[in-house]
């Protein structure tokens, strides 16, 4: 009765807004320096970096600036959320292989996505650490926009 | 291997231009209209100034990374010679995409400046 008599107030959801220099800075340089913090002992950072910079920069650019819009960008979420992305690329690459009776788009996404699998998570994971370490105070303001 | 390149050239050229004229003119366009958001909230006296400052100032932020993003993307359409109208219709769609995205960002950042200085002027009033 409480309930419906005086409802609980609905929070407007919030929204942050981006800081540019940081966003870029963390998005580009992430995955430089995650490859040279990691290429001594194995050489896979280095092959991931060619293969999957690309994607990370084309794919996580529109992505992330919505989902920064409207969220603080906790490393971990943002880790979920390119396991989430690659699971889906992988789902796309058997829907494909499926659709066109090609094994061959199957063993590329599932090579795609296998390694993309670590490194994207990984990547989006010091993506979030930068990015909050770079912002300036004003952008880390919860706001109704 | 020059006559492959000299036929190739022709359509990748033109779409290239296109390109460059509908991501610049994308960009331009958006940038003024940054600027025009802040005049018509500049038209409230006592934020004016504020709001003329702030969307100047990320007006050229906006046109600055708005560039640097609008040519990285052009520099992948070499590579797709192969396909000259898929690839010019991905670098478009995707340059299009992002300068929104980024547009939301920059009128975002205009109208929390904006927040910020209503709450800082409300401040003494109520002390």
């Amino acid at each position: 009765m409480l309930a419906l008599t005086t409802p609980p107030k609905v929070p407007y959801p919030t929204r942050y807004v981006i800081d540019p220099v940081a966003f870029f800075a963390a998005l580009i340089g992430v995955p430089l320096l995650f490859t040279a913090l990691t290429f001594a002992p194995f050489f896979i950072p280095v092959a991931a970096l060619f293969f999957g910079g690309p994607m990370f920069i084309i794919v996580g650019t529109p992505l992330l600036l919505w989902y920064q819009r409207l969220n603080d960008g906790d490393p971990k979420a943002l880790a979920f959320l390119a396991f989430k992305v690659m699971a889906f690329a992988l789902i796309l690459a058997a829907a494909l292989a499926a659709i066109t009776g090609d094994d061959a788009v199957f063993g590329i996404g599932l090579w795609f996505t296998g390694f993309g699998m670590i490194f994207g998570p990984a990547w989006a994971y010091f993506f979030g650490i930068v990015y909050q370490y770079l912002r300036r105070d004003f952008f880390a303001k919860p706001r109704n926009l | 291997m020059t006559s492959l390149v000299l036929e190739k050239t022709p359509t990748m050229f033109v779409f290239a231009a296109i390109y460059i004229a509908l991501g610049f003119g994308a960009l331009a366009a958006l940038a003024t209209m940054i600027l025009r958001i802040g005049t018509l909230l500049g038209e409230c006296p006592q934020s004016k100034r504020i709001a003329r400052a702030a969307s100047v100032t990320i007006a050229t932020g906006f046109a600055a990374i708005g560039a640097g993003g609008v040519i990285l993307v052009g520099a992948v359409l070499p590579l797709l010679a192969e396909v000259p109208l898929t690839g010019f219709l991905a670098a478009l769609g995707f340059a299009a995409l992002c300068l929104g995205l980024g547009f939301t960002q920059a009128v975002g950042t205009l109208r929390a400046l904006m927040q910020d200085a209503q709450q800082k002027a409300a401040a003494p009033a109520a002390a």
